[in-house]
């Protein structure tokens, strides 16, 4: 009786127990054409990646086709009769389509319209555009407190805490602030004066903390960098703890200046870097939410961007 | 002349006496019909066909006023009244005889008061919300939280009707010459017939005020139940407009509105997390409950708090006449309730409690499935509560009510899985747990006081709490002949919620007319929320070392966060005549938040036009709350954390308005359409990705999104008693979207997780024989919004990544559930059982409550979207003994 009050109980056990059920993903979802084309202004290429999404379903795996033309063209304003656009090739050794065609193309507030397209294929042809964000600057900068610390090996290291007032044109733009060192040591002249001697290896600093404007996000890609909306910011004032990236391995090693490329990007820059800090943030957390992909392609995937840079070299001990 | 006088000495004498007689008229019952016939002919012809002798002085009635009426099968009393009324006559018994007299304007302009307690004859429980009214129902009203009525009435004879749901309607007969306490014992239909027939639409849920839904105990138990267990909350998710998540998972959303928006009420006092098992089971133990009412759409400014809905839920007080008591055993749990008398003097006792069977067998049953996939672990769940109340009489004015409720949930799962290769000589282990605690807390003092026949009081203070901790661990060690590499993500989670609370009601009735309720309040709120989540970068242990509860706890910031609210409210019931009823009023509440207050003062009106076979409502509300509930995805679980509001995140709002019209028949039939929208503004949620460090010192609140919703729907129901059998049927079709700054591609608007476009519900109870009864429930429902993936990318790093583009924008499949249950009651000198046989889910239908994708082993290409439902086909066997 007792064996049997046991499989009765069981069975309720097995009631209880969750169901799984596998469902295949119908064969009518569609693959389409993914793009990455992020263009700096002033850089002397323009490098798109290029490939093919994968419909979950199995029949169509990611390929990276090379036989695509990719056309960028930039705004007809004075209504010219010669369009300006540039055509990117495909380069075998990378795997990428590039043109080094750059001079006097990407100009600030143009905008600029890609059309992508594998001709005789299933994929639909691609269509963007973005315009060319105005630049933002560094407006002025201070050393808030400093010391040594030891970092995860024990080693002395450098951290300070800055303060950064930005300066944007637009009052609403978007920045991609980068902040990186060289190895720097102090030295005596020839002429006997101090002077700082910097290595040729160049590392970004490590963000410890955004003290103010918690809303800049650090560039999960590149990992040396933090992505501002500046219509977070208050009064565009931006407050973060960094740390060297160089232990202190000599006794006149100094950290006096820190190395900025204030990059301006724009919107869907942003926004689609955003989105995937936030997907990466999400796989990481064990108690993450879904994270959205962001795309500015219509009838594909991916970015079609423009960014402009502007380089200042804070020097913390004036 | 003298003839006359003495007649009517008679007369006086004898309807002085009817009071509590047994009404002979009532005993009557006929069909008589007329169309334009003298009064005098129709009572002659009233005389005839019933048999009794009508008295009249031709002189002294209107008797050639022109009558014309239809009865079938009514009470010649009923009849009477009808025809006397609107010619401002009335009619006494004078011994056999009914004497039939004209109405002196002196009577009708002196009033009294009529007032009292409505109980149960069995155990003296006091009922609550039971109809008190004249026949004609040109007066009526109901019992207030505490049995207590109070009309004011015209001198002349009454006939009084007092009826609640599932008790044997009273009908009561006397001569108002003067204030009149008349409390009334009424008698359980299942004293009568042990199962409840609802023979009469007067019993039936005829509306009150605008969109309210009253549940009684009797409805509760007749529920369907899941494992034996019928519950309220699973009765109110098959009403028009309510959406029980995903076999209760997801918790109860309200016409288009989130689970946190709903103000659940225990005696009166906030209830956090009402439900068991992430929501399959509700708090509330079926033994104590009394009765519940859901408000889904204009909610009286007594209510706030809450943007969506109130449950309003009532324990018994327990029976002040005898010890008695009742134990069920289920296939889920064993549960048992005790109560009695304290003293002579009306004042109770009880005490219940409930505790899951199932986790040795769970943990059993797991760990040999573990075994036999070579793993080592196991999952074990249990819940349990307890409930106690006890109600002191001091005096005949006032009662002191101590109430204490516990609850508590523990699940835990762990899972060793260790693999070997012996190609490459490499051990793979994966460590996996999870531990999840929970409960609710609530203790409360009430004292309830009479201050006369037209006021009452309430003095409540209360404590109500509510805690999970939540933690979660995956680790994975490879060891191969070279080195051991670990990798694993944790994190613990946990939040907390208190309150200290007290308020005072006042219930004043100036008159029949009017109904007037105020109040003031105030409650503190503190709120602990922590979260932690690590992985190996983190670096929290060397290798080797054990990831425990305790140590990834200790990582938790400890963080208190605190919101002071003041509430008070005034709201006045005008019944205007002509079965029309106007509640209006005003709830204003008040908190300050670092350097900001808020002050919300929230208008709240409702109409409800009631004729003979037909009603009309319609009301505009507005809600405010003060709370902000973070739920990761909706399901309840315990990664939500309740919040304060800020300077930034200011209370949530919402408007709702209401309109519905019903029809009902003395035959059975009720049936109506009512329709609503909401508009829902400063609601929030979690941001995109990682869930942000929420504690004092960091400014969480600028990263979470703040945003705005809307909901709007109509709903139809058609209710039928047919003989023994009473149908319930609904279909609601709904539509709630929300819409965040920084969510859905930068602010798009997105269906709401839990709102399922149409929902169809259907119950079935029919009593096969006196002792054995059936009943189905059934409901179709469009699948819960959910978000799909959309393709796998390469993206600018190059890491392949699965995309999802749009938030809830692809569909679960349709909700399709069927429950049977047959119930047999027996009835023994010393008490009753009850054997309830089960089956949840009778199609064995696979709902789905959540879905993933997963990347199929022969193909890295192909993907497989997994779906998990957590309830098939159960069946179940309970059986319960009172005495």
């Amino acid at each position: 009786m007792k064996k049997y009050f046991s499989y009765i109980l069981l069975l309720v056990v097995v009631g209880m127990a969750s169901c799984v059920s596998r469902i295949d993903i119908p064969e009518n979802e569609e693959s389409k054409l993914f793009i990455s084309l992020e263009m700096l202004a002033g850089d002397t290429k323009i490098v798109a990646d290029l490939n093919t999404t994968n419909n979950l379903n199995g029949t169509f795996p990611i390929q990276n086709p090379s036989d695509a033309i990719i056309v960028i063209k930039e705004e007809n304003i004075g209504g010219s009769d010669v369009a300006v656009e540039r055509t990117l090739e495909y380069d075998e050794v990378i795997g990428k389509y590039q043109t080094e065609d750059t001079d006097g193309f990407l100009k600030t507030g143009f905008t600029y319209f890609l059309e992508a397209q594998i001709d005789n294929s299933t994929y639909k042809k691609i269509t963007a555009e973005t315009k060319v964000p105005n630049s933002i600057t560094i407006d002025d900068f201070e050393l808030l407190s400093e010391e040594i610390v030891q970092d995860i090996d024990g080693n002395d290291v450098w951290q300070g805490t800055i303060g950064i007032s930005l300066m944007d044109a637009n009052k609403s733009g978007y920045g991609h602030l980068v902040l990186y060192g060289f190895l720097s040591t102090k030295e005596i002249s020839l002429m006997g004066e101090e002077i700082i001697v910097f290595g040729t290896e160049s590392r970004p600093f490590e963000l410890i903390e955004v003290v103010q404007g918690q809303t800049a996000i650090t560039d999960i890609i590149h990992r040396d960098g933090l992505f501002i909306n500046l219509g977070d910011l208050n009064n565009d004032y931006l407050e973060i703890t960094l740390r060297s990236p160089f232990p202190i391995t000599q006794p006149n090693q100094v950290t006096d200046h820190i190395h900025t490329e204030m990059i301006s990007v724009s919107a869907e820059h942003y926004d689609y870097h955003i989105a995937y800090h936030n997907i990466k943030s999400s796989q990481n957390d064990i108690f993450g939410e879904k994270a959205l992909f962001r795309s500015n392609i219509k009838d594909g995937l991916g970015l079609f961007s423009s960014c402009s840079r502007s380089t200042t070299i804070l020097e913390l001990r004036k | 002349m003298l003839k006359r006088i003495l007649f009517f000495l008679i007369l006086i004498f004898c309807s002085d006496m009817a009071m509590g007689q047994s009404i002979l008229s009532d005993e009557v019952v006929i069909s008589y019909a007329s169309k334009n016939k003298p009064l005098s002919v129709v009572l002659n012809e009233l005389s005839d066909k019933s048999g009794i002798n009508i008295v009249f002085s031709e002189r002294r009635i209107p008797s050639n006023s022109k009558v014309t009426i239809s009865a079938i099968n009514q009470p010649l009393g009923n009849i009477l009244i009808a025809i006397l009324k609107k010619r401002k006559c009335r009619y006494d018994l004078v011994g056999d005889e009914i004497v039939v007299s004209r109405i002196s304007s002196r009577d009708l302009n002196r009033t009294f008061t009529i007032s009292g307690y409505l109980s149960d004859k069995n155990t003296g429980e006091l009922l609550v919300g039971a109809n008190v009214y004249l026949f004609d129902k040109s007066k009526g009203t109901q019992t207030n939280e505490y049995g207590f009525y109070s009309l004011s009435l015209p001198k002349g004879i009454k006939r009084m009707y007092y009826s609640y749901l599932g008790y044997k309607q009273e009908v009561e007969e006397f001569k108002l010459n003067g204030d009149t306490i008349l409390n009334k014992e009424l008698i359980a239909d299942v004293e009568l017939n042990q199962i409840i027939i609802l023979d009469d639409v007067e019993n039936q849920e005829e509306p009150q005020t605008v969109s309210q839904s009253k549940l009684n105990l009797d409805r509760i138990r007749t529920a369907s139940s899941l494992m034996g267990e019928s519950d309220v909350i699973r009765l109110v998710g098959m009403m028009p407009g309510v959406d029980g998540g995903a076999d209760g998972l997801g918790g109860m959303n309200v016409r288009g509105g989130s689970a946190d928006q709903n103000l659940v009420l225990l005696d009166g006092v906030p209830i956090y997390s009402p439900g068991h098992a992430l929501g399959l089971f509700s708090v509330f133990n079926s033994n104590i409950i009394k009765n519940a009412t859901l408000i889904k759409g204009n909610i009286p400014a007594r209510y706030g708090g809450r943007l969506s809905s109130v449950l309003d839920v009532r324990t018994r007080e327990g029976n002040n006449k005898k010890v008695s008591g009742d134990i069920t055993i289920s296939a889920l749990a064993i549960k048992g309730a005790i109560e009695g008398p304290i003293g002579s003097n009306g004042s109770s006792y009880i005490f219940s409690a409930r505790r899951t069977v199932l986790d040795f067998y769970i943990k059993r049953f797991t760990e040999s499935q573990n075994e036999l996939n070579g793993d080592i672990g196991f999952s074990v769940y249990n819940f349990m509560d307890l409930n106690g109340k006890i109600n002191l009489k001091l005096g005949k004015k006032h009662t002191l009510y101590l109430s204490s409720f516990y609850g508590q949930d523990v699940f835990e799962n762990e899972k060793l899985d260790v693999d070997f290769v012996s190609s490459t000589s490499t051990t793979f282990s994966k460590d996996t747990q999870l531990k999840w605690d929970w409960g609710n807390r609530v203790y409360s003092a009430k004292l309830v006081s009479q201050y006369s026949k037209k006021s009452f009081g309430r003095l409540t203070a209360y404590y109500t709490g509510f805690e999970f901790d939540s933690f979660e661990l995956d680790d994975f060690v490879t060891t191969d002949t070279i080195e051991t590499r670990r990798v694993y993500k944790t994190g613990f989670f946990k939040s907390g919620i208190r309150d200290i609370g007290i308020k005072y009601d006042f219930d004043y009735l100036p008159n029949t007319t009017h109904l007037i309720r105020m109040g003031l309040g105030a409650i503190r709120h503190d709120f602990s929320p922590g979260l932690v989540s690590l992985n190996s970068s983190d670096q929290l242990v060397a290798l080797g070392e054990e990831i425990t509860p305790t140590l990834v706890e200790s990582e938790i910031e400890d963080t208190q966060l605190k919101g002071d609210e003041f509430f008070g409210y005034i709201e006045d019931e005008i019944t205007l005549g002509y079965g029309t009823t106007i509640n209006f009023g005003a709830h204003v509440n008040f908190t300050k938040t670092g350097t900001n207050s808020f002050l919300n003062i929230q208008p709240r009106l409702s109409l409800l036009s009631k004729w003979d076979n037909a009603f009309f409502k319609v009301g505009l509300t507005r809600m405010n709350q003060y709370l902000h509930l973070l739920s990761s995805n909706g399901l309840g679980l315990p990664t939500d954390v309740w919040l304060p509001s800020t300077d930034r995140l200011g209370p949530e709002k919402s408007w709702i308005g209401v309109v519905g019209l019903g029809l009902f028949t003395s035959s059975g039939l009720r049936m109506g359409v009512e329709g609503y929208y909401k508009i829902f503004d400063d609601l929030t949620t979690f941001n995109e990705g990682g869930i942000p460090k929420i504690s004092a010192d960091r400014d969480w609140e600028e990263i979470l999104p703040i945003g705005q919703g809307k909901a709007y729907g109509v709903e139809f129901y058609f209710d039928k008693i047919i003989g023994r059998t009473t149908w319930n049927s609904n279909y609601t079709l709904s539509f709630s979207d929300r819409e965040f700054e920084d969510l859905n591609r930068g602010g798009n608007p997105f269906p709401f997780r839990y709102n399922r476009r149409h929902n169809i519900k259907l119950g079935l109870l029919h009593k096969i024989t006196d002792n054995t009864e059936f009943t189905l429930n059934w409901n179709l429902s469009s699948g819960n919004p959910i978000t799909e993936p959309s393709g796998e990318v390469v993206s600018t790093n190059g890491e392949i990544t699965i995309v999802y583009l749009d938030k809830n924008g692809g569909l679960l499949p349709t909700y399709h559930r069927v429950d049977l249950s047959f119930n047999f009651y027996s009835k023994y000198k010393w008490g009753r059982t009850k054997l309830t046989l089960g089956l949840y889910n009778a199609f064995n239908r696979q709902n789905p409550f959540y879905t993933d994708i997963e990347q199929k082993f022969d193909n890295s290409n192909s993907y497989n979207i997994v779906q998990f439902s957590i309830l098939p086909i159960v069946p179940s066997v309970a059986f319960s003994v009172s005495f």
